[in-house]
């Protein structure tokens, strides 16, 4: 065997290793994140695209990603730079960003971000690395149906029960579910009228 | 033409295959055999393992992908039903099952190149799917940008290790959108740049285009229409304006141009081979009748500084390495006696020189000027060269030029319409007389 045909299938077993290792990593921190990790709630609005990559799903927005945040540290220097949001949780499970920082905490429960951009009051948007829950590709559709019923007859606030549930551990946020007005989203998805 | 090469490699293969004999026969001896290998580069010919297989290649790399693809349909169909450890299964049992297969192709198939190539293409789709499943099973957000970045560093290894061209395209029509889509990372797209420089050497730049396999050939192609779209990319909006994308453009055309002089014939008939004369040329054009419009020079002139101090000075960078690429690879122009080719280098040569001469003060207008004279010049060398060597292609190429010309001229300048009418109407006449020339001359030639 030529040392070129040598060399080449040791590359090719080392490529596949960190192939595998690469996807079971993934896997093992997103498993370890669902088990372990605090559940909070974080308030959704649904809207619905469809990324031909990846399947069909329903976008999510995040009131945490339509208001700003104080920034704790240097303000960025330059849009979406990567940064962690301290949160602060209610006694009824609902999350919201107590301050945006460069810096990873080393307490308390924070999620990775992306800094967007400060206002003219150098507060911070931000983008939280959730913003999409798959779905079987007929339902996607009539989720967001259903939820537009349900922010017609009440308007999602504080008080709406309209919410994404998500596991964090270590930084690490990974969606359970998604809860349209009171029940699963795949539920209100198959109530929903046809179009 | 293209018959006649084609004649030419027929023959050079039948030597390559003969030399051995020939040796055993004591008919002709070692030295001998060298120096006929060297004077007829018969190295540089494809194996014979290589040759002929082409339909095969194809055929396995296509059948491979759909397989691969109504695979990836049938799960997504099913996918509701499936719990998360199962498919988390699914995502890496289907990589693990693909890696086997082109483990089995390198191990125990090594001369099958149609193997090889199958499953490395489907090795990479494979990688692909696994990372968009696993993020569909933990309904991960991130960037197509993101996602293309690690396909693409896991994938592309498999290019040198496998040695499967076909791997090198998929990777050039994808990358491109890393160059958009990371442009506020830290990198701001430049990792485009790394993964440019890493699929060149299988563009197997010392093959001549006559000897190169298809699957280079469409790598070829890959490379010369997505590397200014997504150096474009890169360019635009990050870098100190127009005046850095100009020169980047004229000295990626003239790189193009110097490639085709060294690796392509400029009369074979046959498109695939000519990538880099092609486009090199439509973008030579492309350029100087862009910058033929005052308003375009305006833009150069007037270009505001934007992005960060290293983006910028990367920005340049980039273009004046492609300028002295392009003046490093133009020796192969004059060796090869590239009289198109040179024509259009001179041409982008006296664009940059404008260019200068714009930043030193020149007005806008008398370089929109000289730019259309270039213009007119280049047309008028391209027909008259056609007329000399009894080429239709390059004379037609030279009329064309001059059409372009004047067509852009007619919506930019106050002509009237006399003018503008007998204008068209001559060139008109010339194409006619050209093409009825150049019938006759080869008629009394026969």
């Amino acid at each position: 065997m030529s040392p070129l045909s040598k060399a080449s299938r040791i590359a090719f077993v080392v490529l596949c290793v960190l192939q595998l290792g690469a996807a079971a990593s993934g896997i093992a921190r997103y498993e370890r994140t669902l088990s372990q990790g605090d559940e909070v709630l974080f308030e959704v609005a649904p809207v619905d695209p469809a990324d031909p990559f990846r399947g069909r799903y329903v976008q999510l927005g995040f009131a945490l990603s339509q208001a700003t945040h104080p920034m704790r540290g240097a303000l960025p220097t330059q849009w979406y730079e990567p940064g962690y949001a301290v949160l602060r949780v209610g006694p009824d499970k609902i999350a919201a960003v107590e301050y945006v920082t460069s810096q990873r905490p080393s307490s308390g429960l924070f999620i990775s971000v992306t800094i967007d951009w400060p206002d003219e009051n150098k507060r911070i948007h931000i983008t939280p690395p959730f913003d999409r829950y798959y779905m079987e590709e007929s339902l996607a559709p009539a989720a967001e149906r259903a939820y537009r019923e349900a922010s017609a007859n009440a308007r999602v606030s504080k008080n709406g029960k309209s919410y994404a549930i998500v596991r964090i551990l270590d930084g690490t946020a990974v969606i359970e579910g998604v809860i349209l007005d009171g029940e699963p989203i795949e539920k209100a998805a198959r109530k929903a009228p046809a179009q | 033409m293209s018959t006649r090469l084609e004649q030419q490699r027929e023959q050079r293969e039948w030597l390559r295959d003969e030399l051995p004999s020939l040796v055993q026969a004591e008919v002709l001896d070692r030295t001998a055999v060298d120096r006929l290998r060297a004077h007829y580069a018969l190295d540089a010919l494809p194996e014979a393992s290589e040759r002929g297989n082409v339909r095969k290649v194809v055929l396995a790399l296509l059948g491979c992908l759909l397989v691969g693809a109504g695979v990836i349909l049938l799960f997504a169909h099913n996918w509701d039903e499936l719990t998360r450890p199962m498919r988390a299964a699914v995502s890496l049992g289907q990589l693990a099952i693909v890696q086997g297969l082109a483990g089995y192709a390198l191990f125990r198939r090594p001369d099958s190149r149609a193997f090889l190539e199958g499953t490395g293409a489907l090795l990479a789709l494979s990688v692909g799917a696994a990372i968009a499943l696993i993020a569909q099973t933990y309904n991960l957000g991130g960037r197509l940008g993101d996602f293309l970045l690690v396909w693409i560093a896991l994938s592309l290894p498999l290019l040198y290790v496998l040695r499967a061209d076909s791997i090198a395209t998929l990777v050039l029509l994808a990358s491109p959108w890393l160059a958009f889509e990371r442009a506020h990372d830290f990198d701001h797209g430049f990792f485009y740049l790394a993964i440019i420089a890493a699929v060149v050497p299988a563009l197997r730049l010392s093959v001549r285009a006559a000897d190169a396999s298809g699957l280079v050939l469409l790598a070829r192609w890959a490379f010369v229409i997505t590397v200014p779209i997504g150096c474009g990319g890169l360019l635009v909006e990050r870098v100190d304006g127009s005046g850095a994308i100009l020169l980047f453009y004229a000295g990626l055309a003239g790189c193009f141009i110097a490639l085709g002089a060294r690796l392509e014939h400029t009369n074979d008939a046959r498109a695939l081979r000519r990538a880099f004369s092609i486009v090199g040329s439509l973008g030579a054009l492309g350029l100087l009748l862009v910058l033929s419009f005052e308003q375009a020079v305006e833009d150069v002139l007037h270009s505001a500084p934007s992005g960060d101090a290293w983006v910028m000075i990367a920005g340049h960078a980039l273009s004046f390495l492609t300028l002295a690429g392009a003046a490093a690879l133009s020796p192969a122009v004059f060796r090869e006696g590239e009289r198109v080719g040179l024509s259009v280098l001179i041409s982008l040569t006296l664009l940059v020189l404008l260019y200068v001469g714009l930043r030193a003060g020149m007005s806008t207008d008398a370089m929109a000027l000289s730019v259309s004279l270039i213009m007119l010049l280049l047309g008028g060398a391209l027909f008259t060269l056609g007329i000399r060597e009894r080429s239709a292609g390059a004379s037609n190429q030279g009329l064309g030029v001059l059409a372009v010309l004047f067509v852009a001229r007619f919506f930019d300048t106050e002509w009237s319409f006399v003018a503008r009418g007998v204008g068209f109407l001559l060139l008109g006449l010339a194409f006619l007389a050209v093409n009825i020339m150049l019938g006759r001359k080869k008629e009394s030639a026969s």
